[in-house]
């Protein structure tokens, strides 16, 4: 476990399921985060996922929670290449109260803080959608700058919309730290 | 097949198998490697997924290609190693493995019959390349095809003890089409 003064960064529980669900059952997070078809996940689906993790030795899935052991949200690695030294990320805040509170941001730089000191990578990356501008407000918080745009990248709601991508380097975060 | 003056573009074959591995072995194209590991590669590897390939059917979200020459002489490989067709977008790819073949306009020919596959047969609505930085000739091709910079990653990979940048390129329907 992770441990920060707000959110601790734990392993996943199957009990956390129920409340996964409730979350990703919710627009403002789906809207926001996913890349593909917009339909709420399933039970089903949440246990397949949870079954997959407890097997996972390549990525990193950890459940954020606050510090009654509620479970608030999730953080992810994806495509984490040892050779580069580099990760995509992912992060949600799923419990609507615990949203735009500094929670996501503070779980963000534990996870961050584990990926360079204790995986020892160089750089960590994400994409975000660009009408998602609660989420690149909290990125840019955390020391994260913009890599590019990729244009009508993500087809939502009728139209296409642009996709940003962004990193921070291990000396970014260190200077963030300061 | 699509057909031009110089090459053919045309369905990968079990018997072009082993000139595709041992082209994927050779330095020029290892170097040109970004997010794989510098591994080998086996024919038997290459011809295990194309038999995958060929139980598939519709809904496919790979497509891999031989390039030939007119006579027949298989000489590099293009394709889109992934496609997301619900936001419409492919990552492309494009090599000539034989040496001989390298300058001489092969491959600006592929790559023009592998745009008009992909937008008129296969009805993406963008194609996307990654390309080292310091591939001036390789991003000169794609610049000139219409291709737009939009992502660089700074000191993305490791490269000959050095971390190397990468550049994402990308080519919408309607920019092919002026």
């Amino acid at each position: 476990m992770f441990v920060g003064e707000r959110v601790n960064l734990r392993p996943m529980k199957k009990e956390d399921i129920e409340l996964a669900v409730k979350y990703e059952a919710d627009e403002d997070v789906t809207n926001n985060y996913f890349m593909g078809m917009n339909l709420f996940p399933t039970k089903d689906m949440w246990e397949k996922w949870y079954e997959g993790i407890t097997k996972d030795d390549e990525d990193f899935s950890f459940a954020v929670e606050n510090k009654e052991g509620l479970y608030i949200g999730g953080c992810f690695t994806s495509w984490l290449n040892w050779k580069n030294r580099t990760t995509y990320i992912a992060v949600f805040i799923g419990n609507p109260d615990y949203r735009s509170k500094g929670y996501g941001t503070e779980a963000l730089r534990i996870f961050l803080g584990f990926l360079f000191n204790e995986l020892g990578l160089r750089k960590v990356k994400l994409n975000v959608f660009s009408f998602n501008k609660r989420a690149i407000r909290c990125y840019e918080k955390c020391g994260f700058t913009v890599d590019g745009i990729n244009r009508k990248e993500v087809y939502r709601n009728g139209e296409y919309h642009d996709n940003l991508a962004m990193s921070i380097t291990k000396e970014a975060f260190e200077r963030g730290n300061q | 097949m699509f057909s031009g003056n110089l090459v053919n573009i045309r369905m990968q074959t079990l018997s072009d198998m082993e000139h595709l591995a041992a082209f994927r072995n050779r330095p020029h194209i290892m170097d040109s490697f970004i997010h794989e590991m510098p591994r080998f590669t086996y024919k038997e590897q290459l011809e295990k997924k194309l038999k995958e390939r060929l139980d598939r059917r519709h809904g496919d979200t790979d497509v891999h290609l031989t390039v030939e020459t007119k006579d027949g002489k298989v000489i590099g490989a293009v394709g889109l190693d992934f496609i997301f067709w619900k936001n419409g977008f492919g990552a492309m790819y494009l090599y000539i493995g034989d040496e001989a073949y390298i300058g001489g306009g092969y491959r600006e020919e592929a790559l023009d019959l592998f745009l008009e596959f992909a937008f008129k047969e296969a009805n993406v609505r963008k194609i996307k390349i990654q390309v080292l930085a310091d591939d001036a000739i390789s991003v000169g091709i794609y610049k000139s095809k219409g291709f737009q910079v939009e992502v660089v990653y700074h000191e993305e990979v490791l490269r000959h003890g050095k971390y190397l940048d990468v550049l994402e390129l990308a080519l919408l329907k309607e920019e092919y089409e002026k």
